[in-house]
């Protein structure tokens, strides 16, 4: 019984040293962040070459995939619409569902499985071999140079490509609207400014930066708590990836509270 | 001075004053060039124009003889060269003394400590400007 309890015990004081130092982490990013630290000339190299490799090196691959993903899905869509009979609410279908949870949700779940375990692994062997160990033996402190221009990086990505799957989305709308509904483009524009509040799009944007911001802390703390072990590089991916997972659930029905509030208002 | 005893010295240089390490504990980044990873330190602390760092690694290249490097990254690169590019990129760091540590763990080649003072003596810094920390059994070398 006391074996038990000294394990409970032991196992809820390092989770609460897990999360406490996680947030402690969070803090330092968003210190470092007001206080424009990401503007050092190397950390801002590091910022570009994230964004280029994060968002630019993926757009081709992210283009084709919205739009044969996006029209697939809109396309069926569309036709349970008509066969329910709900003509008059495909406005609210298309952005409540297709353009505001579907767009950021596909987003950063192809960013989380491409670039948060790529970052993770990165980090993760950086600490490994000691390099970040160099760093701040030259005084250059990894918070600045190394994780907050990752986390700038994934929150402009994820921003940037869930708008951009968005406008392909409400392309493909149109173009379908068109066949199946012999919708005029004017009708469908109306359509859709007529579903959309200001809410709307506030609670898409702080969705795409709060998932930005979650699947890049979490695999960059998780990469720095790496022991000096390789065996440990592989340990700390997996606990990053299912972070990530978590937190883009947590964003999502959190995301779903506050538009079912805010709605009903 | 056995390792442990090495390590307390080295960190308790580092904490005393401001120090660029030469040092197999220390190592380069390896997802950045030579370049970068001399450059990295000017450009992250000082207000240094980049055409000047640009001028200066350029120079201390060509005068440790390994400008053809300037654009390999670490694994690409022998263990002199390595030796060489963080030699240089410790003395990026102004008005601070240069700490070599382990040389020989480094230069595993060198039979003395010779070819480490040649290449200070190429770069025109003055002794005073450099620690060496080694251990007991190296004594000879020196």
């Amino acid at each position: 019984m006391r074996d038990f309890i000294e394990q409970l015990g032991s196992k809820a004081v390092s989770t609460f040293k897990n999360i406490s130092g996680f947030w402690a982490f969070c803090l330092k990013c968003l210190r470092e962040f007001l206080m424009g630290s990401f503007f050092n000339r190397a950390a801002f190299d590091i910022l570009v070459m994230q964004i280029f490799f994060t968002a630019y090196q993926l757009l081709n691959f992210f283009v084709v995939l919205s739009a044969v993903f996006g029209s697939i899905f809109i396309g069926i869509v569309f036709q349970t619409v008509k066969s329910i009979g709900l003509v008059q609410y495909l406005g609210n279908i298309i952005m409540g569902v297709v353009v505001l949870e579907f767009s950021p949700l596909i987003t950063v779940v192809l960013l989380a499985l491409r670039s948060s375990s790529a970052v993770n692994s990165e980090i993760a062997v950086m600490k490994v071999n000691r390099e970040i160990d160099a760093l701040e033996s030259f005084g250059i402190d990894p918070v600045i140079y190394l994780f907050l221009p990752r986390i700038i990086s994934f929150i402009i990505s994820v921003t940037i490509l869930s708008s951009l799957f968005a406008i392909i989305v409400l392309f493909s709308g149109f173009i379908f609207s068109s066949i199946i509904f012999e919708m005029s483009a004017g009708i469908f524009s109306e359509m859709i400014t007529k579903s959309i509040s200001v809410f709307d799009i506030i609670i898409f944007y702080m969705k795409t930066i709060v998932f930005g911001f979650f699947i890049s802390v979490i695999p960059l703390y998780n990469g720095w708590k790496t022991q000096y072990r390789s065996t440990d590089i592989p340990v700390s991916v997996l606990r990053g990836m299912m972070g990530v997972f978590m937190s883009i659930v947590l964003v999502e029905v959190v995301s779903l509270v506050a538009r079912f509030f805010l709605n009903s208002l | 001075m056995s390792e442990a005893e090495l390590k307390a010295r080295a960190a308790a240089i580092r904490a005393e004053q401001r120090a660029g390490f030469v040092s197999p504990d220390i190592p380069l980044l390896s997802n950045l060039s030579v370049y970068d990873n001399i450059s990295l330190v000017p450009r992250y602390l000082t207000t240094e124009k980049d055409s000047e760092i640009h001028a200066e690694i350029v120079k201390f290249l060509d005068l440790l003889e390994i400008s053809d490097s300037i654009n390999k990254k670490t694994f690409q690169i022998d263990s002199e060269t390595l030796f060489k590019v963080k030699l240089l990129r410790a003395l990026m760091l102004k008005d601070s003394v240069t700490v070599i540590d382990r040389p020989f763990v480094m230069l595993n080649t060198a039979a003395d400590i010779k070819p480490v003072e040649a290449m200070l003596q190429t770069l025109a810094i003055g002794d005073k400007n450099v620690i060496f920390l080694d251990f007991e059994w190296n004594k000879s070398k020196y």
